[in-house]
């Protein structure tokens, strides 16, 4: 495989050649050389894009894979299709498969299915046997099998002691709990964000106090355990508070925010459009303000796609009964670049999608320099394109975003000797 | 019928679309379809070229039976379909359902459904006027329109006239509806009911909340008592009907302590001796028949001004 990308701007702060411009050649996966113009040797892909920036390949903090069990709505092939051209060469997946990945051999199977793509996956663990919140899963065997983190996903951990255990039990190996913070009790049966727009639609609210009280619970947890919490998807504006003083005491803390939820309030939900019915819920705007300032002064580590597949018999369906959950893989970095416009540059917004993940979950950063493994993606930051339904890649149509004009396109991914290039 | 004035929407989905010559034209056409209700013969033949399917995914008896002989009494065919189960647990979708059901060429659709937003749902899927006949805790707009009618009967034009909406706030698509007609009808609205009844931010929808019965009593020229919806409450949201009644329901000794008198209404079907005794509720205050009377006349007038738009 021979690539060479034309012209492109460097995004690698931590790398030597930090916002200079070049042209890259690639040989069989690894970065031949680089330099202000080279020339093209035969049978070479070139990609050639005005404005193109260049970057480590792009990783995703969590996203819901349907294998095993759940195939019909994502398998390990078309989750990397959709994360290769939504510019991801890596993706962490939940554990809320079936059964979960709560054992040594769930995790080896989704290493073993994964090999051989573009895209890298990495297994979370589930912290509770069946994501079910009672017993602690064998959490060593799972790490000594690659886990990359522990989590029981898209189940918020309602079990405060539970939860201590999980963060006591990890802190030899430096382990992370990833929680999605929502109390139940204060949810129940919550159908989106409480406020005025549930109020006239006479849906049940889900407040933002169900969010707050437990991350308050799990910072305290952290600083209890001094183990590793990360706060996953927060959503309200109190949250990043919460985040931002528990940082500031030196507590071992770390927040993402959901892409979908710095794009969208939820005044979307005006018509019950079941595909706004997400967690977390679209919040209001004070809200989506507060996520974006946590952004900007790092209060919050990384932007997530918050990829959830689900079948069209889940979704069309009367609201109250449709599942929680878009898929996001495609559209997350474009949804963010569109919403963060003047508040984070192109240099912070990869720190958000390549950079804080890997150094959350302790994996190495890959760079961008003459000899080194190619792993990458290219962009554009002004290209305004529509996702449609012909352009996605996911077994599952649940997505809030076709129709949307959004700005910033992925061109490339570039990892394991392989080379996707965009549909569009 | 001489009429040529139209409704601005297609479907009645709720008030909130409705604007507020809407309204008007809906009562204006209820007051020609009262006069035709009592006369000896009580029928036309408005609506003789269509059918119309009664879809109840929920109990009810006095809706469905006024849609029913608002329908007949315009000459519309008649289809009633009813299932106290949820189109999920009966196992065929809400679409599969209604699209079988318009296979066979029906026109209009009246449906009741616990899940709030299903008529809007089916509005997005399929092809016929489509009336919310409640859903769910959102909205029930014949309701509210057949209540504001009936002010308006009793007390004339609504603007600035006080109406108290008691009872679970939470629970209620008729306060909902009612807030969003009283309101464009240029009414003040003030909510009352246990704290653990009322959407933290009902204020927004521009009503005032009291907690006080005989306060908001003392305020308003209408009560309108809502039934308390135990079969909504997923969870406990007041400990018991004894001391619901005692607190929160309304009875002889205190509307006799007011000094003036008030319009007393109630959406049915009435919990006696809970949220209203019954010597309130057969009482001359009471308007809760003469609203049953002309629920018809307002469901005729719906009925026909949207098969007007089709």
């Amino acid at each position: 495989m021979h690539v060479l990308i034309r012209q492109a701007v460097i995004i690698d702060p931590a790398g030597p050649l930090h916002q200079q411009k070049a042209d890259i050649r690639i040989k069989d996966g690894v970065i031949a050389e680089m330099s202000a113009s080279l020339k093209v040797p035969a049978d070479t892909v070139v990609i050639d894009v005005d404005g193109a920036h260049v970057s480590p390949g792009w990783f995703d903090l969590g996203a819901q894979c349907g294998d095993p069990g759940y195939e019909y709505r994502e398998d390990i092939d078309s989750l990397c299709r959709a994360a290769a051209a939504g510019g991801y060469t890596g993706v962490a997946c939940f554990p809320n498969t079936s059964p979960a990945i709560q054992s040594k051999s769930e995790v080896e199977y989704l290493r073993r299915r994964s090999q051989g793509n573009i895209v890298d996956i990495y297994p979370i663990g589930a912290v509770s046997t069946g994501c079910e919140g009672r017993e602690l899963t064998e959490m060593l065997d799972m790490r000594a099998s690659d886990a990359v983190a522990f989590s029981d996903g898209k189940q918020a951990l309602q079990h405060a002691g539970l939860l201590l255990r999980a963060l006591l039990y990890v802190k030899p190996f430096d382990g992370v709990i990833l929680n999605r913070p929502q109390d139940d009790t204060i949810a129940a049966n919550g159908q989106m964000h409480e406020g005025v727009m549930s109020t006239s639609l006479g849906l049940k609210g889900l407040p933002p106090l169900a969010e707050e009280l437990m991350v308050q619970r799990d910072i305290e947890l952290a600083a209890y355990t001094e183990s590793r919490v990360h706060i996953h998807n927060l959503s309200t504006g109190r949250s990043v508070q919460l985040v931002r003083d528990a940082k500031a005491a030196g507590l071992k803390v770390t927040a993402s925010v959901a892409a979908m939820n710095l794009f969208f309030d939820d005044e979307a939900l005006f018509d019950f459009d079941s595909n706004f019915k997400v967690l977390p819920p679209l919040r209001g705007s004070a809200d989506i303000a507060a996520l974006k300032a946590g952004l900007a002064d790092g209060t919050i580590d990384c932007i997530t796609s918050n990829h959830v597949p689900l079948e069209e018999e889940a979704k069309k369906l009367e609201y109250p009964y449709a599942k929680f959950g878009a898929i996001g893989l495609q559209t997350a970095f474009s949804t963010a670049l569109t919403s963060l416009e003047g508040t984070l540059d192109v240099v912070k917004l990869v720190d958000k999608l390549a950079v804080q993940p890997r150094q959350l979950l302790g994996l190495p950063l890959p760079h961008i320099a003459p000899g080194q493994h190619a792993n990458l993606t290219v962009f554009d930051t002004q290209t305004d394109w529509i996702f449609q339904p012909h352009l996605n890649l996911s077994k599952s149509h649940n997505s809030p975003f076709f129709g949307y004009q959004l700005k910033g396109k992925v061109w490339a991914v570039i990892n394991n000797s392989q080379v996707t290039l965009s549909s569009i | 019928m001489s009429s040529i004035q139209q409704l601005s929407v297609s479907h009645l989905l709720g008030i909130k679309p409705l604007t507020a010559e809407d309204i008007q034209l809906i009562f204006e056409t209820a007051d020609e379809f009262k006069e035709v209700i009592n006369r000896p013969i009580k029928k036309v033949p408005s609506l003789r070229d269509l059918t119309i399917a009664n879809l109840f995914f929920e109990n009810s008896t006095r809706t469905r039976i006024s849609f029913e002989l608002a329908e007949k009494r315009l000459s519309a065919d008649v289809l009633n379909f009813s299932s106290s189960s949820s189109s999920v647990t009966k196992g065929e979708t809400l679409l599969d359902t209604v699209n079988n059901i318009l296979s066979m060429k029906v026109d209009m659709i009246v449906m009741r459904h616990p899940a709030p937003g299903a008529p809007h749902f089916l509005s997005h899927h399929i092809n016929a006027n489509i009336i919310n006949a409640g859903d769910g805790t959102h909205e029930h707009p014949t309701q509210a329109l057949l209540d504001a009618y009936s002010i308006r009967e009793q007390l004339g034009d609504l603007a600035g006239k006080k109406v108290a909406i008691f009872g679970d706030i939470l629970h209620s698509r008729v306060a909902l509806s009612n807030i969003y007609c009283l309101n464009k009808l240029g009414a003040e609205v003030t909510v009352c009911g246990p704290p653990t009844l009322m959407p933290k931010y009902v204020q927004s929808l521009g009503v005032k909340v009291s907690h006080q019965v005989r306060d908001t009593l003392e305020w308003c020229d209408v009560a309108n008592v809502l039934r308390i919806q135990l079969e909504r409450q997923d969870l406990k949201y007041f400990p018991s009907l004894r001391e619901y009644a005692q607190y929160y329901g309304i009875n002889r000794t205190l509307l006799d302590s007011l000094g003036k008198q008030i319009l007393i209404m109630h959406p049915g079907p009435i919990n006696r001796g809970v949220e209203i005794t019954s010597d309130i509720a057969d009482s001359s205050h009471s308007i809760i028949l003469q609203q049953v009377e002309n629920g018809v006349a307002i469901r005729m007038a719906v009925l026909y001004l949207l098969a007007a738009k089709r």
